[in-house]
């Protein structure tokens, strides 16, 4: 799972002009990402949200499909800089720092920086 | 994870929508309830340590090394934020030492006496000099140590404005990876020491002497950067009571992003002024020690980076975009340069004054490192001609021309008609060789020199008895007081090593 989706990752910087990622209404006034529309599709909030659903998602969700901080870290490595692997940290900045899922997000970069992540889903 | 997701996900990814973004937020969380008792009889301890560490940044990950080093078993870490390292992990961290390898390779006399000095200076003497000078002669010690604990750095001294002789190391790859990070290995892969993050500090538990006993934190602390003061506001997290035997290290850094406590403390800073400190530097640690019977010293004084060095103002003119005219001679110091720049921001709608440049100003910038990063990251920008310049930075033209006119006269006759600026030292140096440049002079809260007061040993001093408070310590940016008004520069990093060493050796003695 892990290995085709880094390469599905990969061929969608080559490939693909599709912007996923972007945030709509999912349930109610609740927003969410249309990259994870099949979880919503299917009421689906237990794999990212594996305590309490009114409780923060944790990054091991995150990991268990996308892969680690590692595996992340170097499917980017040909970006200038690399968001997954900055000088400052490393591959050690969990992911909800940056990506947010039902609400607009923001990249710790850019507190300081003023990077171009085309990519990005705001 | 059950074969029915597995496959609809597979097909999914299959579509080719798979994107790099994995988003998820910290959903909405039920309000936690705060604990109430002051009566330390009643509380039911969760765990037990030696010693806790508060913060993840240079001071603290030196504070915990070195307790561990002097025999500290159960020694922990904690930090609220989802990242480790705090500020110290986006700081250059330029280390200035005396009597470094360097130096005496180089035949330089220096002296803990001299670093001090220039130190008091800069500060107008308003620093507790025995504090600054207990920093400086600890550099000496220090640097060989984190060496040996794998910090890198660059075989060269910078020569930095303010220092009598050259002193300055600077990490391979900035502080974060030459630095923060080997010493984050060292701690917990060749110690084994523990860090926690997203776990908050609250508040301290003392015992009827005033002596700390534990403290209380709320793990899984969330924090959010959209609260106007996450210290307040924010509910998430789930409290414990940590007890602690030998003794609390507070590392926990400025509160130069805490924009209501700036505001009750620099009215005139508003929030328009942006920061450069992490996200986290509020100033809820800091109630907390006041709350505790702390101390405070200089918590009015703050500083100011800009995003070129303050000596590289000087080769350009600095303009206010409203008037196209010049306010103040741009070789002040960072100060009052910064001050001058809040005051113009008031009557000009808070937009930023600019640094203009031509070919023969950027040439001479003694930090081209710096300058580089400032060219490609398009905070400076280049232009053909002046008319294009004020075009495309909205700044008054007819103004702008005069100003111009007026400066590279004064420039050949080696004088400042306006503001004094001493125009013979800059070589006739003047903003008339195309192609030009413009950069926003932009004064960055940076560091706040105040805190609360600690002896040499970097015990924390009660504001009533003027006595060490038994089992509290602090090091690094939270203690005020070593630097006076003005902070040196390149004088944050020796002070977040020396005392962070300084603590962890002594709360291990306790």
């Amino acid at each position: 799972m892990k290995t085709l989706i880094l390469s599905l990752l990969a061929l969608s910087f080559v490939a693909s002009p599709l912007h996923a990622g972007e945030l709509y209404k999912v349930m109610g006034k609740r927003e969410g990402r249309s990259n994870h529309s099949f979880m919503y599709d299917e009421k689906d909030c237990k794999t990212c949200h594996q305590g309490s659903p009114r409780g923060p998602a944790t990054e091991a969700a995150c990991i268990d499909c996308h892969g680690s901080y590692d595996e992340i870290a170097s499917s980017t490595q040909n970006q200038t800089p690399n968001p997954h692997d900055a000088p400052h940290w490393g591959a050690d900045v969990p992911c909800t720092v940056c990506h947010s899922e039902h609400q607009p997000a923001k990249v710790l970069c850019n507190d300081c920086h003023q990077f171009a992540f085309p990519n990005f889903s705001k | 994870m059950n074969e029915k997701i597995k496959q609809s996900r597979r097909a999914f990814l299959k579509g080719g929508l798979a994107l790099s973004a994995v988003g998820l937020a910290p959903a909405v969380l039920a309000p936690a309830v705060q604990a109430k008792s002051d009566d330390n009889s009643a509380i039911v301890w969760d765990e037990t340590f030696e010693v806790v560490v508060v913060g993840s940044g240079l001071a603290g990950t030196c504070a915990a090394i070195r307790a561990k080093e002097n025999g500290a078993k159960n020694t922990i870490i904690i930090e609220k934020m989802p990242v480790l390292g705090g500020t110290s992990a986006i700081s250059g961290l330029n280390f200035s030492v005396v009597n470094s390898h360097l130096q005496t390779a180089q035949g330089i006399k220096d002296s803990a006496a001299l670093f001090a000095e220039d130190i008091s200076k800069a500060g107008g003497y308003q620093n507790h000099r025995d504090l600054t000078l207990k920093m400086a002669d600890t550099t000496t010690r220090v640097l060989p140590w984190a060496i040996e604990r794998g910090c890198r750095f660059h075989d060269k001294l910078k020569s930095l404005g303010g220092h009598s002789v050259p002193r300055t190391l600077y990490p391979v790859n900035g502080g974060g990876k030459g630095i923060l990070r080997p010493l984050r290995r060292f701690y917990t892969q060749d110690l084994q020491g523990e860090i926690r993050r997203r776990v908050k500090f609250d508040k301290l538990h003392l015992n009827a002497q005033g002596e700390v006993m534990g403290i209380q934190v709320r793990e899984q602390y969330f924090f959010d950067p959209n609260l106007g003061n996450d210290d307040r506001e924010n509910t998430t997290g789930t409290i414990k009571h940590y007890r602690v035997t030998k003794g609390v290290v507070m590392a926990v850094g400025g509160y130069s992003r805490d924009v209501e406590f700036r505001a009750m403390e620099f009215p005139n800073i508003r929030d328009y002024i942006p920061t450069t400190t992490h996200r986290g530097a509020t100033a809820g640690a800091l109630k907390t020690l006041v709350a505790a019977g702390a101390q405070t010293v200089h918590l009015s004084l703050m500083r100011f980076a800009f995003d070129i060095p303050t000596e590289d103002l000087q080769w350009g003119a600095l303009v206010d975009p409203k008037t196209g005219q010049r306010f103040i001679s741009e070789k002040n110091n960072r100060q009052v340069v910064a001050e001058a720049i809040c005051n113009i921001m008031d009557r000009n709608e808070g937009r930023f004054p600019l640094n203009i440049y031509d070919q023969d100003g950027i040439d001479n910038f003694h930090d081209k490192q710096r300058l580089h990063l400032a060219l490609e990251e398009g905070m400076m920008v280049k232009y053909d001609s002046i008319e294009a310049l004020a075009n495309g930075e909205g700044i008054d033209l007819t103004g702008l021309n005069a100003t111009l006119k007026r400066y590279n006269e004064d420039a050949l006759a080696g004088k400042d008609s306006q503001f004094g600026k001493d125009m013979a030292a800059l070589k006739q140096v003047s903003v008339k060789r195309a192609p030009f440049y413009a950069i926003k002079a932009r004064p960055k809260f940076n560091y706040t020199q105040g805190g609360v007061l600690i002896n040499e040993n970097a015990q924390v001093i009660n504001r009533d008895t003027a006595q060490p408070i038994k089992g509290l310590y602090a090091c690094g940016e939270a203690t005020g007081g070593l630097f006076g008004r003005i902070r040196l520069t390149a004088c944050s990093c020796p002070d977040a090593f020396a005392f962070g060493v300084i603590a962890g050796e002594q709360v291990a003695k306790a």
